[in-house]
Protein backbone atom coordinates (compact mmCIF):
# COMPACT_ATOMS: atom_id res chain seq x y z
CA UNK A 1 0.00 0.00 0.00
CA UNK A 2 2.86 2.32 0.95
CA UNK A 3 4.55 1.65 -2.39
CA UNK A 4 1.34 2.48 -4.18
CA UNK A 5 1.12 5.69 -2.20
CA UNK A 6 4.71 6.55 -3.05
CA UNK A 7 4.05 5.89 -6.76
CA UNK A 8 0.94 7.99 -6.67
CA UNK A 9 2.73 10.78 -4.89
CA UNK A 10 5.51 10.59 -7.45
CA UNK A 11 3.07 10.82 -10.33
CA UNK A 12 1.29 13.68 -8.60
CA UNK A 13 4.52 15.61 -8.09
CA UNK A 14 5.67 14.89 -11.63
CA UNK A 15 2.42 16.12 -13.11
CA UNK A 16 2.60 19.21 -10.90
CA UNK A 17 6.07 19.94 -12.15
CA UNK A 18 5.23 19.33 -15.78
CA UNK A 19 2.11 21.45 -15.67
CA UNK A 20 3.89 24.20 -13.83
CA UNK A 21 6.71 24.55 -16.35
CA UNK A 22 4.62 24.18 -19.52
CA UNK A 23 3.74 27.88 -19.94
CA UNK A 24 7.42 28.77 -19.93
CA UNK A 25 7.85 26.89 -23.19
CA UNK A 26 4.69 28.12 -24.87
CA UNK A 27 5.38 29.42 -28.36
CA UNK A 28 4.75 33.12 -28.91
CA UNK A 29 1.66 33.93 -30.90
CA UNK A 30 2.11 34.39 -34.62
CA UNK A 31 0.21 37.59 -34.98
CA UNK A 32 1.52 39.48 -38.01
CA UNK A 33 0.69 43.14 -38.59
CA UNK A 34 -2.49 44.63 -40.01
CA UNK A 35 -2.85 47.91 -41.91
CA UNK A 36 -5.94 49.08 -40.04
CA UNK A 37 -5.86 47.09 -36.85
CA UNK A 38 -4.43 46.89 -33.40
CA UNK A 39 -3.09 43.48 -32.51
CA UNK A 40 -3.24 42.96 -28.78
CA UNK A 41 -1.97 40.18 -26.55
CA UNK A 42 -4.43 39.70 -23.71
CA UNK A 43 -3.93 37.56 -20.61
CA UNK A 44 -6.62 35.13 -19.52
CA UNK A 45 -8.61 34.79 -22.74
CA UNK A 46 -9.91 31.25 -22.78
CA UNK A 47 -13.57 30.76 -23.55
CA UNK A 48 -16.13 32.35 -25.88
CA UNK A 49 -17.52 34.25 -22.91
CA UNK A 50 -14.18 36.04 -22.61
CA UNK A 51 -14.01 36.64 -26.34
CA UNK A 52 -17.51 38.06 -26.60
CA UNK A 53 -17.03 40.25 -23.54
CA UNK A 54 -13.97 41.89 -24.95
CA UNK A 55 -15.55 42.19 -28.41
CA UNK A 56 -18.57 43.82 -26.81
CA UNK A 57 -16.43 46.41 -25.03
CA UNK A 58 -14.49 47.31 -28.17
CA UNK A 59 -17.65 47.44 -30.29
CA UNK A 60 -18.78 50.37 -28.12
CA UNK A 61 -15.68 52.42 -28.95
CA UNK A 62 -15.97 55.05 -31.64
CA UNK A 63 -14.10 54.11 -34.81
CA UNK A 64 -13.95 50.36 -34.19
CA UNK A 65 -15.12 48.38 -37.22
CA UNK A 66 -14.81 44.90 -35.81
CA UNK A 67 -12.88 42.73 -33.39
CA UNK A 68 -11.59 39.25 -33.78
CA UNK A 69 -10.40 37.10 -30.90
CA UNK A 70 -8.12 34.14 -31.33
CA UNK A 71 -8.71 32.14 -28.18
CA UNK A 72 -5.92 29.72 -28.94
CA UNK A 73 -3.14 32.27 -28.62
CA UNK A 74 -4.85 35.02 -26.63
CA UNK A 75 -4.63 37.52 -29.47
CA UNK A 76 -7.21 40.19 -30.13
CA UNK A 77 -7.33 42.02 -33.47
CA UNK A 78 -9.24 45.29 -33.39
CA UNK A 79 -9.90 46.69 -36.85
CA UNK A 80 -10.50 50.43 -36.87
CA UNK A 81 -11.67 52.98 -39.40
CA UNK A 82 -8.86 54.88 -41.16
CA UNK A 83 -7.49 57.61 -38.93
CA UNK A 84 -8.81 56.11 -35.70
CA UNK A 85 -6.12 55.86 -33.04
CA UNK A 86 -6.11 54.67 -29.45
CA UNK A 87 -3.48 55.33 -26.85
CA UNK A 88 -2.05 52.45 -24.84
CA UNK A 89 -3.93 53.76 -21.82
CA UNK A 90 -7.23 53.67 -23.72
CA UNK A 91 -6.58 50.14 -24.96
CA UNK A 92 -5.65 49.05 -21.47
CA UNK A 93 -8.80 50.59 -20.06
CA UNK A 94 -11.12 48.88 -22.56
CA UNK A 95 -9.48 45.50 -22.00
CA UNK A 96 -9.70 46.05 -18.26
CA UNK A 97 -13.41 46.92 -18.51
CA UNK A 98 -13.95 43.50 -20.09
CA UNK A 99 -12.24 41.88 -17.11
CA UNK A 100 -8.86 41.15 -18.63
CA UNK A 101 -5.30 42.39 -18.62
CA UNK A 102 -3.60 43.87 -21.66
CA UNK A 103 -0.26 42.11 -21.87
CA UNK A 104 1.16 43.83 -24.93
CA UNK A 105 0.29 45.92 -27.95
CA UNK A 106 1.84 43.67 -30.59
CA UNK A 107 1.24 46.03 -33.50
CA UNK A 108 -0.65 49.19 -34.38
CA UNK A 109 -2.38 50.32 -37.58
CA UNK A 110 0.21 51.08 -40.20
CA UNK A 111 -2.23 52.82 -42.50
CA UNK A 112 -0.61 51.02 -45.41
CA UNK A 113 -2.64 48.62 -47.48
CA UNK A 114 0.27 46.69 -48.96
CA UNK B 1 23.09 13.55 11.48
CA UNK B 2 21.10 10.38 12.11
CA UNK B 3 18.45 12.38 13.90
CA UNK B 4 18.21 14.80 10.97
CA UNK B 5 17.86 11.91 8.52
CA UNK B 6 15.16 10.36 10.69
CA UNK B 7 13.36 13.70 10.76
CA UNK B 8 13.56 14.14 7.02
CA UNK B 9 12.41 10.57 6.44
CA UNK B 10 9.47 11.13 8.74
CA UNK B 11 8.49 14.30 6.93
CA UNK B 12 8.85 12.58 3.54
CA UNK B 13 6.65 9.67 4.61
CA UNK B 14 4.03 12.03 6.04
CA UNK B 15 4.07 14.04 2.82
CA UNK B 16 3.68 10.90 0.74
CA UNK B 17 0.75 9.76 2.87
CA UNK B 18 -0.95 13.15 2.67
CA UNK B 19 -0.45 13.40 -1.08
CA UNK B 20 -1.57 9.80 -1.58
CA UNK B 21 -4.71 10.29 0.47
CA UNK B 22 -5.37 13.59 -1.30
CA UNK B 23 -5.05 11.85 -4.63
CA UNK B 24 -7.41 9.03 -3.60
CA UNK B 25 -9.99 11.45 -2.21
CA UNK B 26 -9.87 14.27 -4.75
CA UNK B 27 -8.91 12.49 -7.94
CA UNK B 28 -11.71 9.96 -8.32
CA UNK B 29 -11.66 7.06 -10.73
CA UNK B 30 -14.47 6.79 -13.29
CA UNK B 31 -17.48 4.68 -12.25
CA UNK B 32 -18.72 4.33 -15.82
CA UNK B 33 -17.02 3.95 -19.19
CA UNK B 34 -16.86 7.10 -21.30
CA UNK B 35 -19.77 7.77 -23.63
CA UNK B 36 -19.15 7.06 -27.31
CA UNK B 37 -19.57 9.55 -30.12
CA UNK B 38 -22.30 8.22 -32.43
CA UNK B 39 -22.94 11.17 -34.75
CA UNK B 40 -22.07 14.76 -35.47
CA UNK B 41 -23.22 17.44 -37.87
CA UNK B 42 -22.49 21.00 -38.88
CA UNK B 43 -19.31 22.73 -39.99
CA UNK B 44 -18.26 26.36 -40.21
CA UNK B 45 -20.46 28.74 -42.15
CA UNK B 46 -23.65 30.73 -42.30
CA UNK B 47 -25.86 28.39 -44.34
CA UNK B 48 -28.62 26.40 -42.65
CA UNK B 49 -27.03 23.56 -40.74
CA UNK B 50 -23.71 25.35 -40.43
CA UNK B 51 -22.46 27.25 -37.40
CA UNK B 52 -20.23 30.07 -36.29
CA UNK B 53 -19.57 29.36 -32.63
CA UNK B 54 -22.31 26.97 -31.51
CA UNK B 55 -22.61 27.52 -27.74
CA UNK B 56 -25.85 26.63 -25.96
CA UNK B 57 -27.86 23.52 -26.76
CA UNK B 58 -31.18 22.14 -25.55
CA UNK B 59 -33.39 19.19 -26.43
CA UNK B 60 -37.18 19.06 -26.24
CA UNK B 61 -40.07 17.49 -28.12
CA UNK B 62 -37.69 15.42 -30.23
CA UNK B 63 -35.85 18.50 -31.50
CA UNK B 64 -32.39 19.88 -30.89
CA UNK B 65 -32.06 23.65 -30.41
CA UNK B 66 -28.60 25.16 -30.93
CA UNK B 67 -27.51 28.73 -30.11
CA UNK B 68 -25.45 29.66 -33.16
CA UNK B 69 -23.80 32.61 -31.46
CA UNK B 70 -21.93 34.46 -34.19
CA UNK B 71 -24.76 33.86 -36.67
CA UNK B 72 -27.21 35.54 -34.25
CA UNK B 73 -29.73 32.70 -34.42
CA UNK B 74 -31.08 29.53 -32.90
CA UNK B 75 -31.09 26.58 -35.28
CA UNK B 76 -33.49 23.69 -34.84
CA UNK B 77 -32.76 20.11 -35.93
CA UNK B 78 -34.40 16.75 -35.65
CA UNK B 79 -32.56 14.12 -33.67
CA UNK B 80 -30.79 12.80 -36.76
CA UNK B 81 -29.30 16.25 -37.44
CA UNK B 82 -31.70 17.22 -40.21
CA UNK B 83 -32.08 21.01 -40.27
CA UNK B 84 -35.66 22.10 -39.53
CA UNK B 85 -35.82 25.85 -38.94
CA UNK B 86 -34.26 29.04 -37.63
CA UNK B 87 -35.48 31.00 -34.63
CA UNK B 88 -34.69 34.68 -34.16
CA UNK B 89 -33.02 37.24 -36.38
CA UNK B 90 -29.94 39.47 -36.03
CA UNK B 91 -30.70 42.62 -34.07
CA UNK B 92 -32.34 43.79 -30.89
CA UNK B 93 -35.88 43.91 -29.54
CA UNK B 94 -38.52 41.23 -29.81
CA UNK B 95 -37.06 38.26 -31.66
CA UNK B 96 -33.71 39.99 -32.18
CA UNK B 97 -30.56 38.12 -31.20
CA UNK B 98 -27.06 39.52 -30.69
CA UNK B 99 -24.94 36.77 -29.23
CA UNK B 100 -27.19 33.92 -28.00
CA UNK B 101 -25.44 31.82 -25.36
CA UNK B 102 -26.84 29.08 -23.12
CA UNK B 103 -30.51 28.31 -23.60
CA UNK B 104 -33.32 26.48 -21.82
CA UNK B 105 -36.67 25.00 -22.77
CA UNK B 106 -39.62 24.68 -20.40
CA UNK B 107 -43.38 24.71 -20.78
CA UNK B 108 -43.07 24.78 -24.59
CA UNK B 109 -41.04 28.00 -24.43
CA UNK B 110 -37.46 28.61 -25.46
CA UNK B 111 -35.43 30.95 -23.25
CA UNK B 112 -32.28 32.48 -24.71
CA UNK B 113 -29.62 34.32 -22.71
CA UNK B 114 -28.42 37.06 -25.06
CA UNK B 115 -24.94 38.15 -24.06
CA UNK B 116 -24.82 41.20 -26.31
CA UNK B 117 -28.37 42.47 -25.98
CA UNK B 118 -28.32 42.06 -22.20
CA UNK B 119 -31.69 40.36 -22.07
CA UNK B 120 -33.51 37.05 -22.04
CA UNK B 121 -35.41 36.43 -25.24
CA UNK B 122 -38.45 34.18 -24.96
CA UNK B 123 -39.85 32.29 -27.95
CA UNK B 124 -42.42 29.58 -28.39
CA UNK B 125 -40.70 26.35 -29.41
CA UNK B 126 -42.07 26.86 -32.92
CA UNK B 127 -40.12 30.12 -33.12
CA UNK B 128 -42.68 32.83 -32.40
CA UNK B 129 -41.08 35.67 -30.39
CA UNK B 130 -43.06 36.15 -27.18
CA UNK B 131 -41.24 38.36 -24.74
CA UNK B 132 -38.04 40.23 -23.91
CA UNK B 133 -37.01 40.12 -20.26
CA UNK B 134 -34.58 42.64 -18.78
CA UNK B 135 -32.17 45.18 -20.22
CA UNK B 136 -28.62 46.46 -19.69
CA UNK B 137 -27.63 47.44 -16.20
CA UNK B 138 -26.67 46.26 -12.75
CA UNK B 139 -29.91 46.87 -10.89
CA UNK B 140 -32.45 44.22 -9.93
CA UNK B 141 -33.75 42.48 -13.04
CA UNK B 142 -31.08 44.07 -15.23
CA UNK B 143 -28.22 42.23 -16.89
CA UNK B 144 -24.64 42.67 -17.91
CA UNK B 145 -23.97 39.87 -20.39
CA UNK B 146 -26.41 37.13 -19.31
CA UNK B 147 -24.83 33.83 -20.23
CA UNK B 148 -27.26 31.15 -19.07
CA UNK B 149 -30.88 30.71 -18.05
CA UNK B 150 -32.94 28.00 -16.36
CA UNK B 151 -36.60 27.61 -15.46
CA UNK B 152 -37.64 26.49 -11.97
CA UNK B 153 -40.60 24.15 -11.43
CA UNK B 154 -42.75 27.11 -10.34
CA UNK B 155 -41.98 28.97 -13.60
CA UNK B 156 -39.52 31.46 -12.14
CA UNK B 157 -36.33 32.08 -14.09
CA UNK B 158 -32.76 31.86 -12.89
CA UNK B 159 -30.15 33.79 -14.87
CA UNK B 160 -26.36 33.68 -14.82
CA UNK B 161 -25.52 37.39 -14.97
CA UNK B 162 -21.91 37.06 -16.11
CA UNK B 163 -20.35 40.52 -15.73
CA UNK B 164 -22.51 41.38 -12.72
CA UNK B 165 -20.93 38.36 -10.94
CA UNK B 166 -24.30 37.18 -9.72
CA UNK B 167 -27.19 34.79 -10.30
CA UNK B 168 -30.66 36.31 -10.31
CA UNK B 169 -34.04 34.71 -9.75
CA UNK B 170 -36.88 36.47 -11.56
CA UNK B 171 -40.61 35.93 -11.92
CA UNK B 172 -41.82 35.01 -15.41
CA UNK B 173 -42.60 38.69 -16.08
CA UNK B 174 -39.02 39.62 -15.21
CA UNK B 175 -39.58 41.12 -11.78
CA UNK B 176 -36.77 40.54 -9.35
CA UNK B 177 -37.08 37.88 -6.62
CA UNK B 178 -33.55 37.53 -5.22
CA UNK B 179 -29.92 37.11 -6.14
CA UNK B 180 -26.85 35.15 -5.15
CA UNK B 181 -23.47 36.89 -5.22
CA UNK B 182 -22.62 40.54 -4.72
CA UNK B 183 -23.31 42.65 -7.80
CA UNK B 184 -20.14 43.37 -9.73
CA UNK B 185 -17.86 41.83 -7.11
CA UNK B 186 -15.94 38.65 -7.79
CA UNK B 187 -15.76 36.03 -5.07
CA UNK B 188 -13.13 33.33 -5.14
CA UNK B 189 -13.61 30.97 -2.24
CA UNK B 190 -16.77 31.57 -0.22
CA UNK B 191 -19.91 29.76 -1.34
CA UNK B 192 -22.59 31.99 -2.81
CA UNK B 193 -20.01 34.20 -4.51
CA UNK B 194 -18.97 33.89 -8.13
CA UNK B 195 -16.18 34.58 -10.56
CA UNK B 196 -17.99 34.99 -13.89
CA UNK B 197 -20.92 32.53 -13.67
CA UNK B 198 -21.44 30.97 -17.10
CA UNK B 199 -24.58 28.84 -16.79
CA UNK B 200 -27.38 27.74 -14.50
CA UNK B 201 -29.57 24.64 -14.37
CA UNK B 202 -32.52 23.57 -12.25
CA UNK B 203 -33.54 20.07 -11.20
CA UNK B 204 -37.08 18.82 -10.74
CA UNK B 205 -36.98 19.68 -7.01
CA UNK B 206 -36.11 23.29 -7.75
CA UNK B 207 -32.46 23.05 -6.70
CA UNK B 208 -30.28 25.48 -8.63
CA UNK B 209 -26.91 24.51 -10.08
CA UNK B 210 -24.46 27.26 -11.04
CA UNK B 211 -21.41 26.81 -13.26
CA UNK B 212 -19.04 29.21 -11.50
CA UNK B 213 -16.94 29.64 -14.64
CA UNK B 214 -13.59 31.08 -13.62
CA UNK B 215 -13.71 29.55 -10.16
CA UNK B 216 -13.78 26.16 -11.89
CA UNK B 217 -16.53 24.76 -9.71
CA UNK B 218 -20.23 23.92 -9.54
CA UNK B 219 -22.31 25.40 -6.73
CA UNK B 220 -25.74 24.11 -5.73
CA UNK B 221 -28.48 26.02 -3.91
CA UNK B 222 -31.75 24.71 -2.46
CA UNK B 223 -35.32 25.87 -2.80
CA UNK B 224 -35.02 28.44 -0.06
CA UNK B 225 -31.91 29.79 -1.69
CA UNK B 226 -29.53 28.35 0.84
CA UNK B 227 -26.22 26.92 -0.24
CA UNK B 228 -26.15 23.11 -0.38
CA UNK B 229 -22.81 22.02 -1.81
CA UNK B 230 -20.10 22.66 -4.37
CA UNK B 231 -17.53 20.61 -6.18
CA UNK B 232 -14.53 20.87 -8.49
CA UNK B 233 -11.33 20.01 -6.63
CA UNK B 234 -10.91 19.99 -2.85
CA UNK B 235 -14.17 21.25 -1.34
CA UNK B 236 -14.76 23.33 -4.49
CA UNK B 237 -12.63 26.01 -2.85
CA UNK B 238 -10.86 26.97 -5.97
CA UNK B 239 -8.24 29.47 -6.78
CA UNK B 240 -8.90 31.56 -9.88
CA UNK B 241 -8.71 29.66 -13.15
CA UNK B 242 -5.45 31.33 -14.12
CA UNK B 243 -3.63 29.44 -11.39
CA UNK B 244 -5.69 26.26 -11.43
CA UNK B 245 -3.01 24.07 -12.94
CA UNK B 246 -4.61 20.85 -11.66
CA UNK B 247 -7.94 21.45 -13.37
CA UNK B 248 -7.51 18.57 -15.80
CA UNK B 249 -7.88 15.90 -13.14
CA UNK B 250 -11.07 13.84 -12.91
CA UNK B 251 -13.81 15.81 -11.20
CA UNK B 252 -11.95 19.11 -11.48
CA UNK B 253 -12.65 21.79 -14.07
CA UNK B 254 -11.02 24.29 -16.37
CA UNK B 255 -13.78 26.78 -17.13
CA UNK B 256 -17.11 24.97 -16.95
CA UNK B 257 -19.26 26.68 -19.57
CA UNK B 258 -22.58 24.81 -19.49
CA UNK B 259 -24.59 22.24 -17.56
CA UNK B 260 -27.46 19.86 -18.20
CA UNK B 261 -29.40 17.77 -15.71
CA UNK B 262 -30.71 14.37 -16.74
CA UNK B 263 -34.51 14.45 -16.58
CA UNK B 264 -34.61 10.79 -15.57
CA UNK B 265 -32.02 10.38 -12.82
CA UNK B 266 -30.82 13.89 -11.98
CA UNK B 267 -27.23 13.24 -13.05
CA UNK B 268 -25.34 16.42 -13.89
CA UNK B 269 -23.42 16.87 -17.14
CA UNK B 270 -20.89 19.69 -17.24
CA UNK B 271 -19.18 21.06 -20.34
CA UNK B 272 -15.61 21.46 -19.11
CA UNK B 273 -14.50 23.61 -22.00
CA UNK B 274 -10.78 24.08 -21.58
CA UNK B 275 -10.42 20.37 -20.91
CA UNK B 276 -12.33 19.56 -24.12
CA UNK B 277 -14.62 17.20 -22.26
CA UNK B 278 -18.05 16.62 -20.79
CA UNK B 279 -17.94 15.40 -17.20
CA UNK B 280 -20.81 13.46 -15.67
CA UNK B 281 -21.61 13.58 -11.94
CA UNK B 282 -24.36 12.46 -9.65
CA UNK B 283 -26.56 15.23 -8.28
CA UNK B 284 -24.31 15.21 -5.21
CA UNK B 285 -21.17 15.79 -7.23
CA UNK B 286 -19.76 12.26 -7.35
CA UNK B 287 -17.66 11.94 -10.50
CA UNK B 288 -18.97 9.24 -12.85
CA UNK B 289 -17.19 9.58 -16.18
CA UNK B 290 -15.78 11.99 -18.76
CA UNK B 291 -15.76 12.08 -22.53
CA UNK B 292 -15.13 14.51 -25.35
CA UNK B 293 -13.48 15.21 -28.67
CA UNK B 294 -9.89 16.40 -28.65
CA UNK B 295 -9.33 19.50 -30.80
CA UNK B 296 -7.59 19.00 -34.15
CA UNK B 297 -5.69 22.27 -33.72
CA UNK B 298 -5.73 25.37 -31.53
CA UNK B 299 -9.01 26.02 -29.71
CA UNK B 300 -11.42 24.18 -27.46
CA UNK B 301 -14.20 21.72 -28.20
CA UNK B 302 -16.93 20.81 -25.67
CA UNK B 303 -18.73 24.05 -24.80
CA UNK B 304 -22.45 23.33 -24.46
CA UNK B 305 -24.34 20.24 -23.31
CA UNK B 306 -27.89 18.88 -23.25
CA UNK B 307 -29.31 15.52 -22.24
CA UNK B 308 -32.45 13.88 -23.61
CA UNK B 309 -34.88 11.75 -21.62
CA UNK B 310 -33.45 8.57 -23.21
CA UNK B 311 -30.00 9.47 -21.91
CA UNK B 312 -28.53 10.63 -25.21
CA UNK B 313 -26.16 13.53 -24.67
CA UNK B 314 -25.79 16.37 -27.20
CA UNK B 315 -22.84 18.73 -27.08
CA UNK B 316 -21.55 21.68 -29.07
CA UNK B 317 -18.01 21.48 -30.38
CA UNK B 318 -16.95 25.12 -30.52
CA UNK B 319 -13.77 24.94 -32.54
CA UNK B 320 -15.17 22.46 -35.08
CA UNK B 321 -18.52 24.30 -35.32
CA UNK B 322 -20.40 21.04 -34.84
CA UNK B 323 -23.06 19.35 -32.78
CA UNK B 324 -22.04 15.98 -31.35
CA UNK B 325 -24.22 13.08 -30.22
CA UNK B 326 -23.06 10.77 -27.43
CA UNK B 327 -24.43 7.48 -26.10
CA UNK B 328 -23.62 5.61 -22.91
CA UNK B 329 -21.73 2.37 -23.46
CA UNK B 330 -23.60 0.56 -20.73
CA UNK B 331 -27.26 -0.31 -21.28
CA UNK B 332 -29.54 1.96 -19.33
Amino acid sequence: MLRLMIKLAGLFSLSLGLIAVTPAFAAPANTGSHPNAYVLQVDGLACPFCAYGIEKEFSRQLGVENTNVNLANGVLIVTVKPGTRFSDAQLKQVVHAAGFVLKAVVSRPTGKTS
Amino acid sequence: MKRLLAWLSGIAVALVIVLGLGWLIWVPSPHEPPYRLVASWGGAGTAPGQFQDPIGIAVAQGKIFVADARNHRIQVFDRSGQFLSVIGHPGTGLGGLGRPMNIAIANSKLYVADYWNDDIEVFSVDGTPLQVIGHSGSGPGEFKAPSGVAVLPDGNLVVADFYNQRVQELRPDGTFVRQWGETGKKGYVRSGTFNYPTDVAADTQGNIYVADGYNDRIQVFGLSGRFLRMWGGPFGLHLPASVNFLGSLNGWFKTPTAMAISPTDGDVFVADEENDRIQKFTAHGKFLTAFGTPPQGPGFTETGVAVASDGTVYSTNLVADKVEVWKARTPR
